[in-house]
């Protein structure tokens, strides 16, 4: 990807899950490692599981620990459904609008 | 299927007897010690099951009446009232009625007639009036009222009581193809989460994840009105690995407890127990005791208890439930397995066949003994042992302590002195002398009389004691023994004695004697035996209407018993019964007479000795005198030939003859037969009607040669030596 430092990164990740995890593992930590600017826009995403939601997790106290900043954006609906099932909008406190 | 009913009701019917004979024991003891916990508990108990048992045959009105007091009780047992004289005696007289209840519906196939309803409502008025409330429709209307604020209340409670639910997933949940995200879907829908927690602090760095592993735990509260069981279930698939500690609303503590106390009573483990009334899951125990297997091979041992308590899986107070439901279940085990109830029928048979084989083994060892055998000898020997203690065991599993019996007078001594105004303490000894059943049943109603007799006639009044110089409470004792093949059953009271002068006078005007004759005081004594003889000055309800002694000595002597009196005027009467051991079976001593055989039982010997020539006296009358010099006694003898009339054969001196010393009630006598041949055991045959005049014997029995011996009846036989003997003398 890119290797300016400084510059931006956005991820657009279509499905989260377990069959998708060791692919979005590696691209979240070489997108850390690159980036100071990380965003995840998450309206690709139809669906997601708790290995999706662990590497959320995961991504968000790494940046927040290598002090970058880290934004999960436009939720989709299937995301919006398990952050709220697990009580987690407010753990990643990124604002949360409905797309369409 | 009516037949198991039937069953099961009589079954019902001798379990609430027995209850009830309970509660009056423990009723009566609250009299004398009102704080004894335990005695409160037990009439509880029996109120308690009787109620619960009739419940499931359908018995209402014995449920509803049961209850009454069964609330009465429990208010008792929670100190909100302490047990009185009153209370104790409208309890006593709840019991009386819910044997009659008990009684009747199983008699009348649940109807009962108006008059019990009647007697019911009265009882549950009075028992209404202890706990303070007059009127049970008042306070039932309020009660319900209560009933539905509380029952608000609990709702408000239990919606902020909820279960909590710790989940920690296991590494490979994801990998396995689950995901936490369904588990936690599916709990929504047996019960709303009232709030969620992911945990998510385990979740490494995105360098050290494994994306395929699971780090989730969660914290979950749950409102639902699954069990325990039921929520785990949620989890079946994941178990294995998974780290779930489900633990229960605050609320639901208590309903544990009442769980744990409605379970039937089986003996359990304690976590079996937890398991069932949905404290503990199946997964929870088995995890709790492997470490508690774990724990012990590294030398700490733990009960199941404490490691479910430590793991926070169970709650301190419900374990203490269940180990204390453990606990009682163990004892009342315990006192069950010592018991086998044992239809009688079965008993007597059992008994029957006893008899006939003594009867067989006799003659067995007989014919052993005349084959010169050595061998067979010795095995008919040990044969005839084991048929001896057979013998004895059988008939000691018709033995039972007459204390029952006894006790049973507890309550009558205390109604009759409560309605005559005497002060009466009943003592008891000897209780655990043992009897045949039969006999027991038999002796009860004859008891009964002369324990009566004694509570109206003997005992004097405080204020008349006082005068005679005596304690003011009269004191009436029931005392038991045995003695020499007898039991020896005694009342004793220390009232006034009998009154010679009255008892003559009463004879007199009832003609059973005559002007002028001169009685013995033993003979005067004996006159309260004579039918239609009373003394009383006025019937009452107790005893006295003039039938009753000679009915007593009359079932006693039909128990092949004897009965006496003993009384000393002003200082109290002693009545000693005297009774067979047992009814079947006794240890005999043959002797012959000339070629008959008799049989005297051997508990009444005391010796045989030779009646050689030399020690015959001759009498006044040129005769053989009637008496033995044993040892510088004067033994009264008995001589068995001329008793049965034997004709006088021509060269009779020759044969040597024997002395056999009985004795019966302190009494002794010889009975001179020809030979003596030995103990056996002797089943004993009832003589038909035909041979009841007979005097001096007591039945039959077959001997091993199958030749028919006559049972000598000693009682019968000393009695005759001694009137004889006082004949001679007057």
């Amino acid at each position: 990807m890119s290797t300016d430092n400084i510059k931006l990164a956005v991820l657009k990740p279509e499905n989260m899950t377990i069959y998708e995890a060791m692919d979005l593992q590696a691209l979240f930590s070489a997108t850390l490692a690159a980036h100071k600017q990380i965003e995840v826009n998450l309206s690709d995403v139809v669906e997601i599981d708790c290995a999706g939601l662990q590497l959320m997790v995961s991504l968000k106290n790494d940046a927040i620990k290598q002090k970058k900043s880290m934004a999960f954006t436009a939720h989709s609906r299937e995301v919006i459904e398990l952050l709220d099932l697990f009580n987690m909008t407010q753990f990643f406190g990124d604002p949360v609008i409905l797309g369409k | 299927m009516s037949n198991d009913l039937d069953a099961a009701k009589q079954g019902f019917l001798v379990e609430s007897e027995e209850l009830l004979t309970a509660m009056e024991d423990a009723l009566l003891h609250l009299e004398t010690s009102p704080d004894d916990m335990e005695a409160i508990n037990a009439v509880f108990r029996a109120a308690h099951t009787i109620k619960g048992t009739s419940g499931i045959f359908g018995f209402d009105d014995v449920v509803s009446f049961t209850h009454v007091a069964e609330s009465l009780l429990d208010k008792i047992r929670d100190n909100e009232i302490s047990i009185d004289k009153k209370i104790i005696e409208a309890l006593l007289k709840s019991g009386d009625h819910i044997s009659d209840l008990v009684n009747e519906v199983i008699a009348k196939d649940n109807v009962l007639s108006p008059d019990f309803l009647l007697t019911s409502d009265e009882l549950i008025v009075q028992l209404n009036s202890f706990m303070h409330t007059p009127l049970t429709e008042v306070v039932s209307a309020v009660s319900s009222e209560s009933v539905i604020e509380t029952l608000a209340n609990e709702e408000v409670i239990s919606s902020t009581n909820n279960w909590h639910i710790s989940l920690r997933f296991g590494v490979d949940v994801l990998k396995q193809g689950m995901d936490p995200k369904s588990f936690i879907k599916y709990l929504q829908q047996i019960g709303s989460i009232i709030s969620l927690s992911v945990l998510p602090d385990k979740i490494p760095s995105l360098e050290d994840i494994d994306p395929e592993a699971c780090y989730l735990g969660f914290e979950i509260d749950l409102q639902s009105d699954s069990n325990k069981e039921e929520i785990e279930s949620v989890f079946e698939f994941v178990q294995e690995d998974c780290d779930i500690r489900i633990v229960p609303p605050h609320s639901a503590i208590s309903s544990y407890i009442e769980l744990i106390q409605e379970l039937p009573e089986e003996d359990e483990l304690l976590g079996e127990l937890l398991v069932k009334s949905q404290v503990l899951t199946h997964k929870e125990l088995n995890n709790a005791l492997s470490k508690q297997q774990l724990n012990s091979s590294a030398g700490d041992g733990k009960s199941i208890g404490e490691i479910l308590v430590d793991q926070g899986v169970v709650a301190q107070e419900v374990v203490g439930a269940a180990v204390e439901k453990q606990q009682k279940v163990r004892t009342k085990k315990s006192a069950e397995s010592r018991i086998v109830r044992v239809n009688s029928d079965k008993l007597d048979e059992l008994i029957n066949m006893v008899g006939e084989l003594v009867i067989a083994s006799a003659s067995a060892s007989l014919l052993a003994n005349k084959s010169n055998h050595t061998e067979l000898e010795e095995a008919s020997g040990i044969v005839d042992d084991l048929v001896d203690s057979i013998r004895n065991n059988a008939l000691s599993l018709r033995m039972v302590p007459i204390g029952e019996t006894f006790h049973r007078f507890q309550r009558v001594v205390r109604d009759v002195s409560g309605q005559l105004e005497k002060s009466i303490e009943l003592v008891i000894t000897g209780a655990e002398t043992e009897l045949d059943k039969m006999v027991v049943e038999k002796i009860g109603d004859p008891l009964m009389h002369l324990v009566r007799n004694s509570l109206d006639h003997g005992l004097e009044i405080p204020e008349q004691r006082i005068a005679a110089g005596k304690e003011p409470q009269g004191k009436i004792h029931l005392n038991a023994y045995h003695d020499s093949g007898s039991i020896v059953i005694e009342i004793i009271d220390d009232g006034k004695g009998l009154n010679k002068k009255q008892l003559l006078t009463k004879a007199l005007e009832k003609n059973i004697i005559e002007e002028g004759q001169v009685l013995s005081d033993d003979e005067i004594n004996q006159l309260i035996f004579h039918p239609g003889f009373s003394t009383a000055d006025s019937v009452s309800n107790i005893s006295g209407r003039g039938v009753g002694m000679d009915v007593v000595k009359r079932n006693i002597l039909s128990l092949r018993g004897s009965i006496e009196l003993e009384s000393e005027e002003g200082a109290g009467t002693v009545v000693r019964i005297r009774l067979p051991l047992t009814l079947a079976i006794i240890d005999g001593f043959q002797v012959g007479v000339r070629d008959d055989s008799y049989v005297v039982p051997l508990d009444m010997v005391i010796e045989c000795v030779e009646y050689a020539d030399i020690d015959k006296i001759t009498g006044n009358n040129g005769r053989e005198s009637n008496y033995f010099n044993l040892r510088g006694e004067v033994l009264p003898l008995v001589k068995l030939k001329d008793h049965f009339n034997y004709l006088p054969v021509e060269n009779e001196q020759n044969t040597r003859a024997n002395i056999v010393v009985v004795h019966y009630a302190g009494r002794k006598a010889g009975l001179v037969v020809d030979q003596l041949m030995g103990e056996f055991q002797t089943v004993i045959k009832p003589l038909g009607k035909l041979f009841s005049e007979i005097r001096g014997i007591g039945g039959s029995t077959i001997l091993g040669s199958g030749d028919v011996a006559l049972i000598l009846d000693v009682q019968q036989l000393v009695q005759d030596a001694a009137d004889h003997e006082l004949k001679q003398v007057s």
